[in-house]
Order: structure tokens, then sequence, then C-alpha cells
């Protein structure tokens, strides 16, 4: 049995969805799948104030596997479609969960991961948390949410810059643009995200 | 209020010339259809939209507003029409940056919200003086298109009517770059240069498609489209 490249853990009342495939933790095929199973069978039945969605290693995620996601939208077959249409749709069912999400991220954000943390509710990241769309550099767009989610947050002409640039955001920039809530030392970005999401489940009328 | 709609090999250019501060005596300040074929040639790759002289646009030209007053209702229709050339500007296929200089005030600053971005010198003036005038903007800059103007910012200059400076309006969000001195047409210029150059025309429409949809269509259409191009661009992408 393969190791997943997701554990779910838990932090008190606030469940934890954890990318565990370090250092780079690539959301390739079998974290997409394991993914959207998670999201779709098990989230919605968790008992929890919120959820943090946070990584095992120096960095959130460099992004999708890039050569297996121009090998499947190249062959055109309507499975391979299908899948990148679910792939989507997981972000979006992360949005629909009866509690509030927070991403708490460190060291490389790109591409997907960036997509995954646009979906989060709320972001928290470390001073050296580093963001960027890079999917143009690839002759790619991003297809999980990003032409959608980035300008909802951060405004059109901002996320023209990043999505046609590709370049890099720092987190102080990040939190100048609106793309990250509030940084945290590295050493406190897990207890910062929980306290996040408790705010937001308090926002939302749910907790205590 | 002359328009100039120009080309300069890849690049458009919409020039406001009607010295010496561009004030627009006409809500339609470019005749519709021309803007329309002029942002759709096939060859085109991105536009910046600029005044003549030392001014971007200081806003309506308030006697000619005054004396349309006259007519109501041909000044409603007239607006709603102005809306609609900001609507082209902001669904443009390719990217459209304001350069900004003097002053972009009221009309002036609704044009350049409705840009994709936004290059000023550090002595550029922005604000809705309209209120102070007993008006209020016509032109949608009441309601913003995508800009990020946060409500709060867009509720103080509109109800104070007072007027940024530059770095205040970068700080704002109202700008995207400010720089020191003139240049500032070829500071947009190189701008521009920084989202098209290396990226294939079909991809940077992909993009400004995607992200019109994200505007203009409900969000989960938006979403669904967004895997639609996705796989039209990754299937025409070189491998």
């Amino acid at each position: 049995m393969t190791h997943s490249p997701l554990a779910l853990e838990r932090d008190g009342d606030v469940a934890l969805l954890v990318l565990d495939a370090p250092p780079r933790n690539v959301m390739d095929r079998a974290f997409f799948e394991a993914f959207a199973a998670c999201v779709r069978d098990v989230l919605p039945g968790l008992d929890a104030a919120g959820l943090v969605v946070r990584a095992r290693g120096r960095h959130f995620s460099a992004g999708a596997d890039v050569d297996q996601l121009r090998q499947v939208a190249a062959s055109g077959d309507s499975e391979a479609c299908r899948s990148l249409r679910e792939n989507a749709a997981a972000f979006t069912a992360l949005e629909a969960l009866p509690f509030p999400t927070v991403a708490a991220v460190d060291g490389a954000c790109l591409g997907s991961g960036l997509e995954l943390a646009l979906a989060c509710g709320g972001r928290v990241a470390t001073p050296s948390a580093l963001f960027a769309a890079p999917e143009a550099s690839f002759d790619l767009m991003p297809g999980c949410g990003g032409t959608v989610r980035l300008p909802e947050r951060i405004g059109v002409g901002a996320a023209l810059d990043l999505l046609l640039t590709g370049r890099y955001v720092d987190a102080q920039e990040a939190l100048h643009l609106g793309l990250v809530d509030v940084l945290a030392p590295r050493a406190e970005l897990h207890g910062a995200a929980v306290r996040w999401v408790r705010r937001l489940a308090a926002e939302r009328g749910r907790f205590p | 209020m002359t328009v100039h709609l120009q080309r300069d090999g890849d690049l458009g250019r919409l020039i406001l010339d009607h010295p010496p501060a561009n004030t627009l005596p006409d809500p339609v300040f470019v005749d519709p259809a021309a803007l329309a074929a002029f942002l759709n040639a096939p060859d085109l790759r991105g536009v910046v939209v600029q005044g003549a002289g030392r001014h971007f646009c200081g806003g309506a030209d308030i006697e000619g507003l005054l004396a349309r007053l006259q007519n109501p209702d041909a000044l409603g229709g007239a607006l709603t029409r102005g809306k609609a050339l900001l609507r082209l500007l902001a669904d443009a296929p390719v990217p459209v940056v304001a350069a900004i200089r003097g002053q972009c005030l009221g009309a002036g600053l609704e044009i350049a919200l409705a840009c994709h971005a936004r290059v000023a010198s550090d002595g550029a003036m922005f604000g809705f003086p309209e209120s102070t005038l007993g008006l209020l903007p016509g032109l949608g800059g009441t309601v913003g298109d995508g800009d990020r103007v946060e409500r709060r910012v867009r509720a103080d200059l509109l109800l104070t009517g007072r007027l940024l400076g530059a770095d205040e309006a970068l700080a704002l969000g109202l700008v995207d770059r400010v720089l020191p001195g003139g240049g500032t047409v070829a500071a947009a210029e190189a701008f521009l240069r920084t989202w098209i150059d290396g990226r294939s025309p079909a991809l940077v429409h992909a993009l400004m498609e995607a992200m019109r949809n994200a505007r203009r269509l409900p969000r989960d259409e938006a979403l669904r489209r967004e895997t639609d191009l996705f796989l039209r661009v990754a299937r025409e992408a070189r491998t």
C-alpha cells in the first residue's frame, strides 16, 4: 500500500487536512483523487468547528504535476477531461463545507497549490511564504478556479499581473494585495491558522 | 472632444484629446462601433489609454453637462451608452492599461478604473469631485467593476470629493504602479509588455475571457468555463 498524499488530523475542535507528500507536495493524479474523495465523502460529515489545510514539510505545494496535466488534457479522452472537472469541483466543494476553512501556508504555494489556498475562506502565511500562478510560463492557465477566485481576492488588475507574468509574490506583498489575511512566524503558523479559523467560525455564529 | 484610436505596431492607443484637461463634453466619448472594431482587431495585443498633453482626463465638461441637463432623457441615454463604452474596455480581449499623469478626475477616473491596470506619474491627482458640485458620477463610479477599490474607500472618495495624490492612490489600490517624473506612456507600455511578451495571443485571449466570465457570469458557470478554457489552451500548447 502506497503512502497517502493526504492525512486528516485534529487539533481539538479543529480538523486538519494535511498535504503529506513532502517536500514539494506536488498535486498529481493520486493527490487529486484522494483530495476529491476526502472532500466529497469525509469532510462534510465531520463534527468540527473549522478546517485548517496545511502541509507537511517546508512547502505548502509546488502545484500540479504539469507533465501529467498536459498529457491528460492533450489525450482529449472524455475520461481524462472528467477527471479534470472533478479536480475543479473538489475545490468548489471545499467552499461549500458547513464550517470555515483556512490555509496555513509556508514556503512555496504555486499554481494549483495557490488555487487550493484561494478556495479556503482565509489564508495565514509565514514571512517566507512565496506565491505564484506560473501556469502561463508553461503555456497553460489555471484550471481549478484560479481565474475566478484570484480576482475576487485581489482585483482584476493584480490578478492579471500574477496570471500573465507568473511572477513570485513574497509574503509581505501577498498581505498588501489581500492574497493573505495575516502573517505569523513559522513556529506560530499552526496556532495562528487555528485561531483564524475559530474567528471565522465565530463570525458565522456557530462557535462558541 | 476628439478621441484618437491609433495603432502602433501590435499595440493600440486610445488618446483622449480635448485640451487642456481632456474633459468630456459628451459621455459617449468615442463611437461605440469604432471602439469595438478597434479592440477586436485580430492582430491587436494590448491597448494604452492616455490623455493628450499634461492631463489624463479632468472629468466631464461641466458646462456641457449642465446644458445637457435641459434634456434629462437624452442625457440618461448618453450616460447608458457611455457606460457601455467602459464595459467594452473592461471586456476587451486584450489587456488595457491606463497611462495617467496630471488630472484623473470624475469620468476620467471612471475610464481609468475600467482599464485592467493603471500606471501613474507621481504628480497625478485622483478623485471623484462630483459631490462638491452637487452631482454624482454617471459612468459607474459608484459601483466599480472588478477593481480593487474597497467599499469604504470608494464611499470616502465619493462623499468627500477629496483629491488623492499618486502615492495614496497606490496605497488604496486605485493604481498599480507609480513612477517619478515623465515617461508615463512609455512606462505603461513597458508594464503592458511584461504581460504579453512571450505569451501566445491564444493564451492571453483565454485568460482575458476567463476573467471576463468571472465578472459577468454566475460563479458556477464561470468556474465551469474556466475548465473548458484550460482544456483548449492545454491542447493548443506546445509540448
